[in-house]
C-alpha cells in the first residue's frame, strides 16, 4: 500500500461526522453484501453491517490512517459474522449446517486476510463514482481531488496545510449537500413518473 | 471436482440438491474445503457492488453529533488530571520495558548456560555449531557446558524456531518440559512447548524429524509441512498435513496472528506477547474465538479490536488487563 496518510481515514479518526457519514454511505451496501455472502440472511447482514460501522465509529481512535481502514472494518464484520454463524446456526434456515460450517471455515481462512488487504479506500471512491449517474459524478471527482493527500494538494496549490484542510471540509460539505439535492430531485422525478402513469 | 464447479456453487448456479450434496462432501474433505474457502473469499471481495442504493445515500446518520460535542467539552475538563496521571504512568512503564529488552540473559546455571527471554520480547541466538534459534516471549533455552561437535543437546521451555545446521554424525536433541524430546539432523521447524499450555505443537518446514516420548521410547516421524500436536493430559497426538506453515511462524516475523483461535489461547498468547497479565471475569468469554492479523499494533489496539468485534470489553491497569463481557 502507498504511504498516503489517507485524509478520509484521518478525518474519521479525528471525529469528523461528515467524513464518517460519507464513508458509511460508500461502504454500507458493500458490507451488507460481504456479510450476506456468508450468512445468506439479508436482514441479519444489514444489522451486522450497521453494528460494524458504528463500532468502528465509536472506537475510531484505533484507526491508523497509514493502514487499511477498509480491511479494519471488514475484519470487524468478519468476526461478528463468525460469531453470528456459530450462535445462530439453528435459526438460519436458508442454509444447511454443512454450509454454515464451510462458511465459518472460509471466514476464518487465511486467504481472506490477503483479499481484505486488497481493499483500498481510493478504489472505493473511484469505483463508486464510476457507478454513479453523470449528474453527481462531477462533484464527487472534485472532492476526490481534495481527497488525495493534504501535503500533495498544499504543494500543488502553493497553499498552507490548514488551508487545504479547510477546503477539504468545505468540499465534503458540498458533496453531502449535492448528493441530497440530487436524490431529492431524483425521487421527485420518480413520483412525477408514477403520477403520470396512474392517470 | 474442478474450480468451475465450485464457482458455480458459490455463484448459486445450481439446484438446492446439488448445493446440499456439495457442502456435505466438502465437510469431510479438507483440501476441497480450503479450495472452497479460497474461491469463496476471492469471489465475494471481487464482486462487491460499489454502488450504494438510493436508500443508503438518503439515510441521514449523524452519530450523536451534539451529544459528542458537549461530552468532549466535559470530558476535556474532567480528564486533564487523568491525562497527566496517564502520561506519568506511561513514562514509568516505558522505563520498565526498556530494561526488559536487555534481559535475554545468559547466565551460567551449574551445568551450562540458560538463555531466558522475558514476556513481551523475542530474541535470536546462534549456537556454537552455527544452528540458529529464535526464542518467543516467555521462553528459555538451556545449553549445556559441553555443547559442541559431539554433544548437541538442549532443553527448551516455551516456543522456538529452530534452523539446525546439518550434521549427520551428531543428532541435535531438544528435550521439553513434558518428557517429549525431538531428534533431528538438519532441519527447520517451529516448536511450542510452554509448560502452562495444554499441548505441545510442532511444525516442520524442512527435512525430517523424530519425536520421542521418553516414557516408552515411542517414536513419531514427522515429514515436511506436517504439524503434530500432542495433548499433555491424554498424550494423544494429532497430525495435520494441510497446515499453513505461515501461521506457525508468524511470530518470528513479528506478527501476532489469530485464526479462529479459542479465547483461552488468545489470552495466553497475548500475555506472553505483550508481557501482560490477563484476568478473565466471565467464563462466557472462553466460548468466543478471534480472527485477526497484527503487525505492530499495541496491546490497546488489539484489545480494542477484540472489543468491537466480540463485545469482550477490557480494563487496563499497568500491565494487568481485565476482560469482561460488555453488557450490550
Amino acid at each position: 500500500m502507498k504511504k498516503n496518510p489517507n485524509i478520509l481515514a484521518e478525518k474519521i479518526k479525528m471525529g469528523d461526522v461528515e467524513s464518517f457519514e460519507l464513508f458509511f454511505k460508500l461502504e454500507f451496501d458493500n458490507i451488507v453484501y460481504f456479510v450476506n455472502g456468508y450468512l445468506h440472511d439479508p436482514d441479519l447482514a444489514k444489522d451486522i453491517a450497521q453494528e460494524s460501522l458504528l463500532a468502528l465509529w465509536e472506537k475510531r481512535e484505533i484507526i491508523d490512517p497509514e493502514k487499511n481502514i477498509r480491511a479494519l472494518l471488514y475484519t470487524i464484520a468478519r468476526n461478528k459474522s463468525i460469531n453470528e454463524l456459530k450462535t445462530r446456526s439453528s435459526s438460519l434456515n436458508s442454509i444447511s449446517l454443512n454450509e454454515i460450517n464451510a462458511n465459518i471455515y472460509a471466514l476464518s481462512d487465511d486467504s481472506l486476510n490477503a483479499e481484505l488487504e486488497t481493499l483500498d479506500l481510493k478504489d472505493l471512491i473511484d469505483r463508486t463514482i464510476e457507478n454513479l449517474p453523470d449528474s453527481v459524478r462531477g462533484s464527487f471527482i472534485m472532492s476526490r481531488r481534495f481527497g488525495m493527500t493534504n501535503k500533495e494538494i498544499a504543494k500543488a496549490k502553493n497553499m498552507s496545510l490548514t488551508g487545504v484542510e479547510y477546503h477539504m471540509k468545505i468540499s465534503l460539505n458540498i458533496l453531502r449537500k449535492k448528493l441530497k439535492e440530487y436524490l431529492i430531485f431524483f425521487l421527485g422525478w420518480i413520483l412525477l413518473f408514477l403520477y403520470y402513469n396512474q392517470t | 471436482m474442478d474450480q468451475e464447479y465450485i464457482l458455480r456453487i458459490i455463484k448459486g448456479e445450481c439446484s438446492p440438491d446439488e448445493r446440499e450434496k456439495f457442502f456435505e462432501q466438502i465437510s469431510s474433505d479438507k483440501i476441497l474445503m480450503q479450495e472452497y474457502a479460497r474461491l469463496k473469499n476471492k469471489h465475494i471481495i471481487a464482486t462487491l457492488p460499489y454502488s450504494p442504493s438510493v436508500k443508503t445515500l438518503l439515510s441521514n446518520r449523524k452519530p450523536k453529533r451534539q451529544l459528542i460535542h458537549v461530552l468532549t467539552k466535559i470530558a476535556a475538563v474532567l480528564f486533564i488530571p487523568l491525562f497527566l496521571w496517564l502520561v506519568y504512568d506511561l513514562s514509568y512503564q516505558r522505563k520498565s520495558t526498556d530494561s526488559n529488552f536487555k534481559t535475554i540473559t545468559s547466565y551460567v546455571a551449574g551445568t551450562g548456560v540458560r538463555y531466558k527471554v522475558n514476556t513481551g520480547i523475542k530474541a535470536m541466538l546462534t549456537l556454537p555449531d552455527s544452528s540458529k534459534i529464535w526464542l518467543n516471549s516467555g521462553s528459555y533455552l538451556d545449553v549445556p557446558k559441553d555443547f559442541g561437535k559431539n554433544n548437541r543437546k538442549v532443553y527448551l521451555s516455551g516456543e522456538g524456531y529452530f534452523d539446525i545446521e546439518s550434521d549427520k554424525t551428531s543428532p541435535f536433541i531438544i528435550s521439553t518440559p513434558k518428557s517429549i524430546s525431538i531428534r533431528v539432523t538438519g532441519t527447520e521447524f517451529n516448536l511450542s512447548c510452554y509448560e502452562n499450555d495444554n499441548n505441545m505443537k510442532l511444525t516442520l518446514l524442512k527435512g525430517s524429524l523424530e519425536l520421542i516420548r521418553e516414557k516408552n521410547n515411542e517414536i513419531i516421524t514427522v515429514k515436511p509441512y506436517e504439524e503434530v500436536i500432542i495433548n499433555y493430559q491424554t498424550l494423544e497426538s494429532k497430525r495435520d498435513t494441510t497446515i499453513d506453515t505461515k501461521y506457525a511462524i508468524a511470530w518470528k516475523e513479528g506478527n501476532l496472528r489469530f485464526v479462529d483461535t479459542p479465547m483461552t489461547e488468545v489470552v495466553r498468547k497475548m500475555e506472553r506477547w505483550f508481557g501482560i497479565q490477563v484476568t478473565v471475569d466471565d467464563p462466557a468469554i472462553y466460548k468466543h474465538t478471534f480472527t485477526a492479523d497484527f503487525e505492530s499494533e499495541s496491546v490497546t489496539q488489539v484489545l480494542n479490536l477484540l472489543e468491537i468485534s466480540t463485545n469482550i470489553s477490557h480494563e487496563i491497569k499497568g500491565n494487568r488487563v481485565r476482560l469482561s463481557m460488555s453488557s450490550k
